[in-house]
């Protein structure tokens, strides 16, 4: 049986109120947040109650309440029209409401859905209250009668977006894209820093979930969110720099932070900012992780990154790099006054590939992380004529556009499904061919032959698509007899990495998963050892720089509360809610995204130069003007 | 060109022209308090509602920050686009319902304007001279306090940034209340409460422009400091 007693989400109409038995609501209907049933809940797109004694009109006062500090008031309609319904209800309440107020009230929502000038004023503010006045019109006939007073609750709210639901790390998007439209760039920046501490290296080599789910991709296409953040991360450095704020007063604990990659140093940031004493372990020479030596210069300077760091080095943070954590000792780690362990060592050894000849020991056969740490590291590659590189992945073409800059003549990828299933970003894949980059797709490795040591030739097998895998992804299925041999002087195999826990002597006591990474709890990030943490690739497998910063932001909250015997409130999960949809009308004229220019194809070989530019400031603020602030709220109790 | 229908009437307009400014080149009239020819559109005040077609469907648009589009279809003299006039202009003197450029708006769009005070300069938030300072005098000055979730303002309003003001007096001229105030006295001039030193025309002796204002041309330009000394009716 549904819980629902009624519903108008989404603009179905259920109501229950009448019924005998009631009726299912179907998928999608919130009655749950974070697991705990509601009893009344207003939002984005429609009110739903499950108890029959919840007080409508009051939460219809205390949603107008909240989409008040939501509306920004640079139209004249939005704001002023909730705070006129917001005086209504009060006068209601207040036993002065006249009958035609109801009536009244839906002239001015009706009004200010189709006058306000953004998806918040259009939609979000206003269209619950209106299902409220016109399903639960008697409620509030009473109160403008004086037949009923107000109750006096408090109720919870949270606030989401398409884009900040679809952002691993739930970054406020439309708020920093408005401080960029009004020409406050640092401003913008510290506010993308509470979730992103890393916002120069986010705003150039992030995967971007968010434009994806930009509701203007509907209407033209998406906003630049990423160079917009690039853009205020790039006008701050310009400027100097600015510092990230002042550490909160110090606390006498210590924790210790093993890598110094995107997870590890949000976690650092985070925790110091609370006042703790952080230090980071890091067995590289450099910060950064694999932003620093898994994505090449010419799509992220290292500058960008090494100055982010030292923003956070400056707040306080001690790294110590050239250390690497040989075993993993928490008593020893406790004697040094240690009391939690925060495990980010990301995962940088290269998955086999299953191929002959790969067990072999060779210079010209190498793992893509490695190549790139290698090449990152200074360790010079001499070019050679032909290399075949191994993977459909941002490892593989990152690997692919580093041997062209690096002088190899002949580049070639192969991946043994198609173009749609490539994992690698459209954009990057884009920016490959465009540099001279082959990409041979339906074909697989047999084998790698090598003379005295050197690679000579690949045999591969060409490959056809099957049903979809448990990845959803077609599954490759090898034709026989299809194989060929060609030359080539060097193989880079680019299928995956899995983290190095050698370091890690009892397994079985932390938890390992068949993937090879540590078991952690997705949401309070603690392992199965009391006071050890962990997040990032080392949990998740090779996932995205976002998502890292994310287990970071929230592994440091965690274990703040663990460090003071607090409980762990993770916050308000959108999950199973269809945050795109919303009931919005009006006219959107189309307006095409901002472009930046790209280093011209026939001058990148031989330089590691960044390739992309980044927005002028006027530009960011003409991006920034396309944001159609598509806020939604949500109320309960 | 591009030829659009306005009221069933065929209009011709220039390539990246508003339907605003199609309408008002053919003498159609359409209100606004927040469009400025030489600005970028805001669509702060949503006076100037018209219907487009879109979709097959009138949709109620903004006419000031709506590109014409070759054979667009807009209707500015319907019910729909007189009632979301008079909505907009009623919330408007809802809040402000003594500022008498908001009064007389409202009244000439059908509002029921109640007899009373109408002396007050309240500040409606068109960004007219927030768009001015950026846009045509280039100092930003002026921006929109932001306001959004964590974020505490609880009234919206126009920041003045001092140090970056040049007295230029742009702002004052451009805005429709009244809110913004400047005060030329002798050698002093006095906007958003900042004091500013007047400079004397070199020719006829005039006080003409501020110090700084005329100090930060000249860094612009490049334009030696002397060289400005001559106001625009001697020049």
């Amino acid at each position: 049986m549904s819980d629902v007693l009624f519903s108008s989400w989404d603009g179905r109409v259920l109501d229950n109120r009448k019924a005998a038995a009631r009726k299912d609501a179907g998928a999608g209907v919130p009655t749950k947040l974070n697991g705990h049933q509601v009893a009344a809940l207003m939002g984005w797109n429609g009110l739903v109650v499950t108890d029959a004694k919840a007080d409508i009109p009051s939460l219809a006062l205390a949603y107008l309440r909240e989409a008040r500090k939501l509306s920004c008031g640079e139209c004249s309609v939005c704001q002023i029209g909730i705070d006129k319904m917001i005086d209504m209800m009060e006068n209601m309440a207040a036993g002065k409401g006249k009958k035609a107020d109801l009536a009244e009230m839906e002239r001015v929502i009706k009004g200010v859905s189709e006058l306000s000038k953004c998806n918040f004023g259009r939609a979000s503010a206003l269209v619950p209250v209106l299902d409220a006045i016109r399903f639960f019109g008697d409620e509030f006939q009473a109160l403008a009668a004086g037949r009923k007073k107000l109750e006096k609750k408090s109720y919870a709210s949270a606030v989401t977006a398409p884009c900040v639901a679809a952002c691993p790390a739930s970054l406020d998007i439309p708020g920093y894209i408005e401080l960029i439209r009004n020409n406050k760039f640092v401003d913008s920046l510290n506010l993308i820093r509470e979730r992103c501490i890393l916002p120069g290296v986010i705003g150039r080599a992030c995967t971007h979930p968010c434009e994806a789910a930009c509701v203007r991709n509907d209407i033209d296409e998406t906003l630049a969110i990423r160079l917009l953040k690039r853009a205020a991360a790039d006008y701050d450095r310009d400027q100097g720099g600015s510092a990230l704020g002042t550490p909160a007063k110090e606390k006498a604990d210590k924790v210790a932070v093993i890598g110094a990659g995107p997870a590890g140093l949000a976690t650092a940031y985070h925790l110091r900012r609370m006042g703790y004493g952080v230090t980071i372990f890091e067995a590289l020479p450099e910060g950064g992780g694999m932003a620093a030596v898994g994505i090449p210069d010419y799509r992220l300077p290292k500058d960008v990154i090494n100055h982010e760091i030292d923003l956070i080095r400056n707040l306080g943070v001690n790294i110590e790099y050239n250390h690497r954590v040989n075993k993993l000792d928490l008593e020893d780690l406790k004697r040094q006054g240690f009391r939690a362990v925060f495990l980010g060592v990301g995962a940088h050894v290269g998955t086999k590939i299953g191929c002959e000849g790969e067990e072999a020991a060779c210079e010209d056969f190498v793992q893509g992380a490695e190549f790139l740490r290698d090449l990152s590291l200074g360790k010079k590659i001499e070019p050679k004529k032909k290399v075949v590189i191994i993977g459909g992945g941002n490892v593989a073409i990152d690997c692919a556009r580093s041997c062209l800059r690096l002088g190899f003549k002949d580049v070639e990828i192969l991946y043994r499904r198609s173009r749609k299933e490539m994992p690698a970003n459209d954009e990057e894949i884009e920016h490959a061919l465009e540099e001279g980059v082959k990409i041979r797709y339906l074909v697989a490795p047999v084998c790698v032959f090598m003379k005295e040591g050197k690679v000579t030739t690949i045999e591969c097998r060409k490959m056809k698509l099957g049903e979809p895998d448990e990845s959803g992804r077609r599954r490759p299925i090898p034709l026989p007899g299809s194989e060929y041999k060609a030359a080539t002087e060097m193989v880079i195999a680019a299928t995956g990495q899995v983290p190095d826990l050698s370091f890690i002597v009892d397994k079985d006591q932390i938890g390992v998963t068949g993937w090879g990474t540590i078991k952690a709890d997705p949401v309070s990030y603690r392992t199965q050892i009391e006071g050890v943490f962990a997040g990032g690739d080392c949990v998740l497998g090779p996932a995205t720089l976002i998502e890292a910063l994310d287990a970071g932001n929230k592994a440091a909250r965690s274990i703040d509360a663990y460090l003071r015997s607090r409980k762990y409130q993770p916050g308000i999960s959108f999950k199973g809610i269809d945050v795109g949809r919303q009931r919005v009308e009006g006219y959107v004229a189309t307006r095409p995204e901002e472009k930046v220019k790209f280093l011209d194809p026939a001058v990148r070989g031989g330089s590691f130069v960044e390739v992309e530019g980044g927005y002028s400031a006027p530009q960011a603020i003409k991006e920034a003007e396309r944001c159609l602030r598509c806020y939604r709220l949500v109320v309960w109790e | 060109m591009i030829t659009i229908k306005i009221d069933g009437r065929k209009v011709k307009a220039k390539e990246g022209a508003t339907v605003l400014q199609a309408a008002q080149e053919s003498r159609i009239e359409i209100p606004t308090l927040c469009s400025y020819k030489d600005l970028s559109p805001f669509g702060a005040c949503r006076l100037c509602v018209v219907e487009v077609k879109a979709n097959g469907k009138w949709q109620l648009a903004t006419s000031c920050d709506a590109p014409v589009k070759e054979g667009m279809e807009v209707r500015t003299k319907t019910d729909r686009v007189r009632e979301g006039r008079k909505l907009a202009a009623e919330l408007l003197y809802y809040r402000y319902p003594t500022t008498g450029a908001v009064r007389d708006i409202a009244k000439k769009l059908g509002v029921d304007v109640a007899e009373g005070k109408a002396g007050d300069h309240d500040c409606i938030l068109c960004g007219l001279c927030t768009r001015t300072c950026h846009e045509v005098v280039g100092v930003d000055a002026l921006t929109f306090m932001d306001r959004g979730p964590g974020r505490k303002l609880d009234q919206p309003k126009i920041e003045y940034i001092a140090d970056a003001c040049i007295g230029c007096g742009s702002c004052a001229f451009i805005c429709p209340t009244g809110f913004v105030k400047m005060e030329d006295k002798g050698n002093q001039r006095t906007v958003w409460g900042k004091n500013f030193k007047m400079e004397t025309c070199g020719v006829c002796g005039r006080y003409f422009a501020p110090v700084d204002q005329l100090q930060w041309i000249s860094k612009k330009t490049g334009v030696p400091y002397e060289k400005l000394k001559t106001c625009t009716s001697c020049r």
